[in-house]
């Protein structure tokens, strides 16, 4: 998303009597003071939780018991990251209303991950003593290639995800606390290690419930100040109407079939997301579920107010001639933020966006830690004996790796990114969201269509990043690479016919019917 | 619908409630792309916006999502996981557990000997 973001950004920006985001100097104390606060709160739950992490099931499942306001709130800060707070206001004011293309899935795929997936995990690591999704692709098709496969795919888009987040970080610490972007980096990631490497994935739930909590909440507020900012939703509406009224038809400044394809990408492409799925293991109950796809749906509109909110007010604020135009649409929420809002609340919005970003990272690390040390070594038949001990070097080593891309390399973190989405949903979407319930699905069908969507996804991106080829406007590698593999699993599957799940135990044969 | 399929079936009012959203969702897209044109200055706003901005916004994105879910919850306990499925689930696993340790017992006195 962020990289969508980046794309439509770099278009022209009217650049005559531009305004750029500049804290004033005032300013910096307060919010470097509020991320000094936000910061020793991440402290207290990296110490508590170290001090309850003795297993690698603590480490990299919390244990399987947290509770449903824990997992709504982690699955809510998984999800939207720093996209909704920095980039979707710029998305928003540039490409209008077609923009919330990208977020209104996220209403609706709740419920359905939660019907196809949800319940199976969750039941399958009930009965078995499964840490990663790649274990639940091994048990349920009894393939060691099929997990090795699954972990591959899972440990090449962490990378490039995290790089992504990372170098936003970077980014955030130069622009909004003034360290210089390299430092930024490295301090972001060394505050992630901090709770990542000591608390594993139960620091980073408890961070995520309440920095979920702290975007809800702020959300809520800046779009109050939205709504007196713009004279409410009426007024903004009129101003953006008299001067740019396609901003305000149901596309957008989109082509109609470009904001379908973006609404369908993204309500499937969620099925195959790791750091979001693997959480569906944690809970402390199968049966708590029952409420969370209302809840988490209920928290992230309340987020997605910040998005629609700020990129509708910018919008209706220079088309009213109140503000002079943008220089840098990437100033959008910050200009917001620091001209309309309380210094506090904006000072809690930035941090917003910095915990944000390392709320993902630690998302990712944990699931691309458990690829490494878990599955990868369970694919060639062997285990490793410490799983707690090497999954904190694993973390280690991941976020450096992270770290040092974001580093090195824009244009790689941009096309690491891209390519990180649609690894996940072209590699994961079929075996398991299909497969958890479909018993047709075949080993044969897994293994394939796990291969198609590592080496679509890899070719044509990387074909693309090379410049040798590139596909038509609106159409994207990771929709061709889901569809792909979509179609090898089913076509593979039909062609192995006899699906293994009569070969299954007794009780996982009825955890997938049940 | 697949995920909500339970013993190899769907409830019908499960499978009816899938069959709506998508038809309300997808029709609700074709309908705003059926639409021409865009909203003069003086357009009615519903809720502050203009009516197909509002009806995107709330009608195919807010609507369903806050239904889907409420239906998600009503039903979780007679057609999604049920209390007594839960019960027998444990109870297979734990015979699966057990035939498999006997099985292993008997491997290693086969060892043994």
């Amino acid at each position: 998303m962020l990289a969508a973001s980046s794309a439509l950004a770099a278009s022209p920006a009217p650049a005559a009597a531009a305004q750029e985001a500049v804290i004033p100097p005032g300013a910096r104390p307060t919010i470097v003071a509020v991320a000094l606060v936000y910061l020793a709160v991440v402290a207290a739950i990296a110490v508590w939780a170290g001090r309850r992490t003795r297993t690698a099931e603590d480490f990299f499942l919390a244990g399987k018991a947290i509770g449903l306001l824990a997992l709504t709130f982690a699955a809510l800060a998984s999800t939207f990251s720093s996209f909704t707070f920095l980039g979707g206001p710029s998305f928003l004011y540039l490409a209008g209303l077609g923009a919330m293309m990208f977020v209104l899935p996220a209403t609706l795929t709740n419920a359905l991950s939660a019907w196809v997936l949800a319940k199976r995990l969750r039941l399958v690591a009930e009965i078995r003593p499964v840490l990663t999704l790649p274990d639940v692709v091994g048990l349920r098709y009894g393939s060691r290639a099929a997990q090795g496969l699954a972990a591959l795919a899972i440990l090449l888009g962490v990378v490039g995800y995290m790089a992504t987040q990372v170098a936003g970080l970077g980014v955030i610490m130069d622009s909004v606390f003034g360290l210089e972007k390299g430092w930024g980096i490295w301090l972001g990631t060394a505050v992630v290690l901090a709770y990542a490497v000591t608390g594993g994935i139960k620091a980073g739930i408890y961070t995520d419930l309440a920095q979920g909590v702290l975007m809800a909440a702020a959300s809520v507020l800046v779009f109050l100040f939205v709504l007196e900012a713009g004279s409410g939703m009426a007024g903004i509406s009129r101003t953006i109407l008299a001067t740019e009224p396609e901003f305000l038809s149901p596309w957008g400044l989109y082509s109609p079939l470009a904001a379908v394809s973006l609404y369908l990408v993204f309500s499937v492409g969620v099925l195959g997301q790791p750091h979001v799925m693997h959480k569906f293991f944690m809970i402390r109950e199968p049966r708590r579920l029952k409420w969370y796809p209302l809840l988490v749906t209920v928290a992230m509109v309340l987020v997605i107010l910040i998005m629609f909110g700020i990129g509708m007010a910018m919008k209706a604020l220079v088309a009213g001639e109140a503000i002079p135009p943008v220089a840098n649409p990437d100033d959008v929420a910050p200009l917001f933020l620091l001209g309309h809002t309380p210094l506090v609340l904006a000072a809690v919005v930035f941090s917003g966006i910095a915990a944000a970003i390392m709320s993902s990272v630690d998302s990712f690390v944990n699931v691309g830690a458990a690829a490494l040390t878990h599955d990868l070594p369970r694919a060639f038949g062997r285990s490793v004996r410490n799983e707690l001990l090497h999954g904190r070097l694993a973390t280690v080593a991941l976020a450096v790796a992270a770290a040092l891309t974001a580093q090195l390399s824009d244009a790689l973190v941009i096309f690491l990114g891209i390519f990180g989405y649609g690894l996940f949903a072209s590699a994961l979407v079929p075996v398991l969201a299909l497969g958890l319930n479909w018993e047709g699905a075949t080993r044969a069908g897994a293994v394939a269509s796990l291969a198609a969507g590592l080496a679509v996804t890899l070719g044509l991106e990387l074909l693309a990043y090379r410049g040798v080829f590139s596909l038509p406007t609106g159409v994207t590698a990771s929709a061709l690479a889901l569809v792909t593999s979509l179609a090898v699993f089913l076509g593979v599957s039909f062609l192995t016919r006899g699906g293994t799940t009569d070969e299954l135990p007794e009780d996982l044969r009825l955890a997938l019917r049940m | 619908m697949l995920g909500a399929r339970r013993h190899g079936r769907v409830r019908p009012g499960v499978g009816w409630l899938f069959l709506g959203t998508a038809a309300w969702v997808s029709g609700g897209l074709l309908a705003l792309l059926a639409l021409p044109g865009v909203d003069p200055a003086d357009a009615p706003l519903v809720l502050g916006l203009p009516r197909r901005a509002a009806f995107l916004l709330l009608g195919v994105g807010l609507a369903p999502g806050l239904v889907v879910p409420l239906a998600y919850a009503l039903v979780f306990d007679r057609d999604t996981l049920p209390p007594d499925d839960l019960a027998r689930l444990h109870d297979v696993a734990r015979r699966v557990r057990e035939e498999g340790e006997r099985a292993g017992d008997t491997a290693d006195g086969d060892r043994g000997r």
